[in-house]
């Protein structure tokens, strides 16, 4: 970004420059949701069984299970079934699932939240801890704390989410009681209640982050300590945190943000584990439910919202990059 | 002075006496054994009633899905037990067949009425199983009333008319099409009445949250007057069965199925809670595909069989579970007096697979099952014993439940695989699974002693008769081996102590309204 | 009074020492893998579908063998050994194919503005808002279930992460002066990318390698149960984990034993990995 040159340009043509950037933002939320429907039409439609099946059982004949899928519009050739969705969609209908009648944007309204608070939360502890424990054990390589965090970071990743998820349960439920097994709280119900059932669940998202954020904050500090303008600032007689915080950590979060940015859209697109571990009625059990009794509607639906999300939180670290970094322009 | 005091003792132990007595009728007591209304119970099942409520689509009747909610919002005309399948009445007054078992005539109990104030009479009886049997609904169950003629006589009583006599009919009703919805509300939703279920059941739905939970209320209209016991149920769904213990453990619901596994019955007792269980007969077994190689030659499977040791495997697969050494529980009627399971015999199975590889047929398969872990051991367990002999090769071919219901169950394109199949009485599962083309019977397996067997069984109320068939049948079963039993089977509710009254009926529901709590 | 940023060769002594202790056993413990690996068929040990003894009999007792046995009754020690081939082929073939698909993508997307860049954005956002679930179980359908096919789907979904990781790397190194420099001298675009490029982006990659090692072995376990993962009876730690976690309670030793091996592996890794940077980067701080 140059922001100084341009602004002593014309007017207009910062502004054409604006419009211009927006424009090919927006081109490129578009052309990201038309191929992850598509994809996503064309995956489903690979998945075996039908909605006729799943409703009506093995024993069913086949015309009746025809019949029944016929009603749901699954006799049609594939791009004619994505053409109809798609010039539904463009109006804002979403369609109506297949297994409960409900209107797909009702759904989503409902999963939503949850998983959104759920990624939030989880995302904002894993980095609350991440960075300062990175920095920390980067600046002082190899030292006993380094190696003792690092350590605990490779064990983390050696065990799955869901094993994470089991112990947790076990000593945060059910040996002390101190909080619910499974089941969620709408914030409409209370701050307090929501916290405590989600306490469980973020936890265990956030502890399966933290290893892959805290490996590459701490290797792109310890590159960025290496730097001239780091030796400079040491040698002007700075204070180390101050170098640290102010200087280091910002031109050093770059593969950090990209990677939270990942995360994000992962986390988003539903942690199917945790999700079903804690019963949580969020989009992952919904894709659970979904992807097996071939829901259309409603994993197109799924698949749209979390390509939105995750195309906007992307182009707010490409914008991001520039903040970090001056001397970048994305 | 004495009789002054007396007086006043007396009146003072009057009072006393008096409130004590008003409130117990207002209170629960504290730990008599006699059931009293008040209290709520949330129950955690493993699936979600994603499909909706319509008892014409309930052909899957494992108590962790939707034959719990049906149970709940319709009540039973009769139910079979889970144990013995001895059938009783409760909405349905009597269900007596003729002669020959040719013409069920049905009763009901009278001035039974729907939630939404019509009558649950012989009329809506007959609408409900015209409405199975009309091609234009598609019901899994039509093919339990096919040709069926179902006549209504008066108000409390209609005649099943069957297309072929069966005089244990009263078994397949009082499980398949023992819940009967409002016709009132399926005319009025023809296309999704399973969003808009109305039934006679001892509650009904007070709100309900997909994907959330269910709860009902009491239906202050049931025809039981002091019953359900309960204000209410909640459903709730967890998929881990380790979690659905866990809330109940931590107080979070009252009862859970955990599924098939008997292991978590015993973690579940083991940390305090109670457990309500339906031992029977069948369960989970292996099953070959008799109409391709290699297990069209009996000597394959003998050879499989004689290679396993039946007690070691349910131990594995399922620990504390027991082999079944008998295709009939241990608690049925028709359990042998001294059953002789079929021995290990390592040597012999050994001969049977060289012999058929010395002819060019060796016994090389393929095992498909889904990854489920109850299934996925029996596949890895099966391939691991059968390494140990020379001429058997086993591959394992997991695949997702979809695929598994079309190459297995609808298309027949399997080797060997399971299902699994709980007998309470032999009618209707084991008629299903062993009689030639019977519905469950996706081994092509087809002896006509066994039908015959199966045909006396079912032709017959004489207990002699009906033994003497059911003990042919577990011989024959042993010699022709279509399948082979994994452990027995017991359907199961794990429960807190406060929660009491759970009986199992079908195989393994609740029966709601006799369910009661201590705790308020 | 001013603590400069610490400067690891002032650190002597008993720290250096242990430092060269943790080192060793981790080169030590790769090249056990990579023996064992190689060498596993020849091993005195049972069969990894064998019945060798009761079922989850835990490591170290009286009577079974010695690392116990598994829920059916097999060797445990037999089927980690012969489970570092499965884990470590999968984990390192499909990291690799991410590794360089992603590190090239990365690289072409921040160096050749306007329509590839674009394009190579679009995909790669397309392959990271996709819910995963959906994209693995088509997979399982389409494809036969087997190493080979395991890598490279693997490596295709990792291959994004890396993608934007280098991008986000090397917008930061082409405004830098040497860039400019090389750029001026003449040298030409494969020149400046390879060899001044790569090497500046390459770091924060090194570090996601691991642990995306780490995560493929233990998704790889988790993918038998959709009908994915390598097909049973063969062993991968992942696999045993995803097998013994129905048993958390009764026997935990079944997910501690393989999640243990996986650490070490990845403790391993994650200290060579350290080690040569700080060679790497040695070799450059003077520069």
């Amino acid at each position: 970004m140059k922001p100084t040159s341009a602004a002593r340009a014309p007017a207009a043509s910062a502004v054409r420059l604006r419009v211009r950037r927006i424009a090919l933002r927006a081109a490129h939320l578009v052309s990201v949701l038309l191929l992850v429907t598509l994809a996503g039409a064309g995956l489903a439609s690979l998945l075996p069984g039908s909605p006729g099946e799943e409703i009506l059982g093995p024993a069913a004949s086949d015309e009746d299970i025809a019949t029944l899928n016929a009603r749901y519009g699954f006799d049609r050739p594939l791009p004619v079934q994505y053409l109809h969705w798609l010039g539904n969609a463009l109006t804002g209908n979403l369609g109506v699932s297949i297994q409960t009648d409900q209107p797909v944007t009702e759904i989503l309204a409902q999963r939503l939240p949850v998983t959104l608070e759920l990624t939030v939360l989880a995302l904002a502890l894993s980095l609350l801890v991440a960075v300062p424990l990175a920095v920390y054990a980067a600046s002082r390589e190899n030292g006993a704390f380094d190696r003792v965090v690092s350590g605990c970071a490779s064990a983390l990743m050696s065990v799955p989410v869901f094993v994470l998820g089991v112990l947790l349960v076990y000593v945060l439920a059910v040996l002390t009681r101190w909080f619910p097994v499974t089941g969620w709280v709408p914030l409409s119900q209370g701050l307090a209640a929501n916290l405590h059932y989600a306490f469980m669940p973020v936890l265990a998202l956030s502890l399966g982050e933290f290893p892959a954020f805290y490996r590459l904050l701490r290797s792109d500090v310890i590159a960025t300590l290496k730097e001239d303008f780091v030796q400079t600032a040491t040698v002007r007689g700075l204070p180390r945190r101050y170098i640290l915080l102010r200087h280091v950590l910002r031109p050093s979060s770059f593969s950090l943000v990209t990677v939270a940015a990942v995360a994000f859209g992962r986390l988003l697109a539903g942690s199917v584990v945790v999700e079903s571990l804690f019963a949580l009625p969020g989009l992952g059990n919904l894709m659970l439910q979904s992807v097996p009794a071939k829901d259309l509607p409603v994993i197109q639906g799924v698949v749209v919202l979390v390509a939105s999300a995750y195309v906007l939180i992307n182009a707010l670290v490409d914008a991001g990059y520039g903040l970090l970094d001056p001397r970048v322009r994305a | 002075m004495r009789i002054r005091t007396f007086f006043a003792a007396a009146a003072l132990g009057a009072l006393i006496a008096a409130g004590a007595a008003s409130n117990s009728l207002a209170q629960a007591p504290a730990a008599a054994g006699s059931p009293a209304r008040g209290g709520n119970a949330i129950i955690v099942l493993g699936v979600d009633a994603v499909r909706g409520l319509d008892p014409a689509f309930l052909f899957n009747l494992t108590p962790s899905g939707d034959a719990n909610r049906m149970a709940a919002l319709y009540g039973v005309l009769f139910w079979s037990d889970a144990k013995t399948g001895k059938v009783s009445p409760d909405i349905g007054k009597s269900l007596t067949p003729d002669a020959t078992g040719a013409t069920w005539t049905l009763v009901l109990q009278p001035g039974v009425v729907f939630t939404d104030g019509t009558p649950l009479d012989a009329a809506a009886v007959k609408f409900n199983y015209d409405r199975i049997q009309n091609k234009a609904t598609a019901s899994p169950l039509a093919g339990l009333l096919a040709g069926a003629q179902v006549t209504v006589v008066d108000k409390t009583t209609l005649t099943i008319a069957l297309a072929a006599p069966n005089l244990q009919f009263d078994k397949v009703l009082s499980t398949s099409l023992t819940h009967i919805a409002s016709p009132k509300a399926i005319v009025e939703h023809p296309t999704d009445y399973a969003h808009h279920p109305v039934g006679a059941g001892p509650f009904m739905i007070g709100s309900w949250v997909k994907g959330d939970h269910m709860k009902l209320v009491r239906n202050p209209s049931y025809f039981a007057k002091e019953r359900p016991w309960l204000d209410s149920v909640t459903f709730r769904v967890i998929r881990d069965p380790a979690q659905r213990i866990n809330a109940v453990l931590t107080g979070q619901a009252q009862a859970t199925i955990p599924g098939s596994d008997l292991s978590y019955a015993k973690s579940a007792v083991r940390s305090g809670l109670q457990v309500t269980s339906a031992p029977a007969g069948g369960g989970p077994m292996i099953m070959f595909n008799l109409k391709t190689a290699p297990f069209n030659d009996l000597r394959a499977r003998r050879g499989v069989q004689l290679a396993l040791d039946v007690q070691d495997m349910a131990s594995v697969i399922d620990p504390g579970s027991s082999a079944p050494l008998s295709l009939y529980g241990p608690t049925s009627p028709f359990y042998p007096a001294r059953p002789a399971p079929v021995a290990q015999n390592r040597e012999a199975a050994q001969k049977l697979f060289d012999e058929l590889a010395a002819e060019g047929k060796p016994v090389n398969f393929r095992i498909t099952l889904t990854a489920s872990g109850f299934f996925k051991s029996i596949a890895e367990y099966l391939q691991s014993r059968l390494s140990q002999f020379r001429n058997v090769t086993v591959s394992i071919d997991i695949v997702d439940n979809a695929t598994l219901d079309k190459r297995v169950f609808r298309d027949r394109n399997y080797q060997l695989s399971a299902q699994i199949v709980p007998v309470a009485d032999p009618e209707p599962n084991l008629y299903k699974l062993l009689r030639t083309n019977g519905q469950t019977n996706h081994m092509g397996y087809s002896n006509p002693k066994v039908d015959a067997a199966l045909e006396a069984g079912r032709g017959s109320t004489d207990a002699a008769v009906r033994t003497a068939a059911y003990a042919t049948l577990d011989t024959l079963v042993a010699t022709d081996v279509p399948v082979i039993l994994i452990r027995n089977q017991e359907s199961y509710t794990v429960h807190a102590p406060s929660l009491k009254g759970l009986t199992l009926h079908g195989d393994g529901s609740l029966l709601f309204d006799r369910l009661w709590s201590t705790a308020r | 009074m001013a603590t400069a940023a610490p400067q690891p060769v002032v650190r002597a002594g008993a720290s250096l020492r242990s430092r060269r202790l943790v080192l060793v056993l981790a080169v030590g413990w790769i090249a056990a893998l990579v023996l064992l690996a190689l060498l596993a068929d020849v091993l005195p040990l049972p069969g990894t579908d064998k019945p060798v003894g009761a079922a989850r009999t835990p490591p170290f007792s009286a009577t079974g063998p010695w690392l116990g046995t598994d829920g059916i009754g097999r060797d445990m020690a037999s089927r980690l050994v012969f489970g570092v081939r499965i884990s470590m082929m999968v984990s390192l073939g499909a990291t690799a194919i991410a590794l360089v698909l992603g590190v090239v993508l990365g690289l072409l997307s921040a160096y050749l503005k306007g329509p590839i860049e674009a394009a190579i954005n679009i995909m790669t956002d397309v392959m990271l808002s996709f819910p995963p679930l959906l994209l693995l179980l088509a997979l399982a359908t389409v494809v036969r279930p087997g190493v080979g096919t395991l890598i490279v789907s693997l490596g295709l979904l990792f291959a994004p992460p890396f993608a934007r990781i280098t991008r986000a790397s090397a917008l930061v190194q082409l405004e830098r002066d040497y860039i400019t420099a090389a750029r001026s001298l003449g040298a030409g675009h494969l020149r400046i990318l390879f060899r001044e490029l790569l090497p500046n982006c390459i770091q924060p990659v090194i570090s996601y390698a691991v642990v995306v090692i780490a995560l493929v072995i233990v998704i790889e376990g988790s993918l038998s149960f959709l009908g994915v993962g390598v097909p049973p009876p063969a062993p991968s730690w992942g696999g045993m984990i995803a097998a013994g976690k129905e048993r958390l309670d009764g026997a935990p030793y079944l997910v501690v034993m393989p999640s243990l091996m996986i650490f070490l592996t990845v403790f391993a890794f994650n200290t060579v990995g350290d080690k040569l940077r700080r060679r790497a980067s040695h070799g450059r701080s003077d520069a």
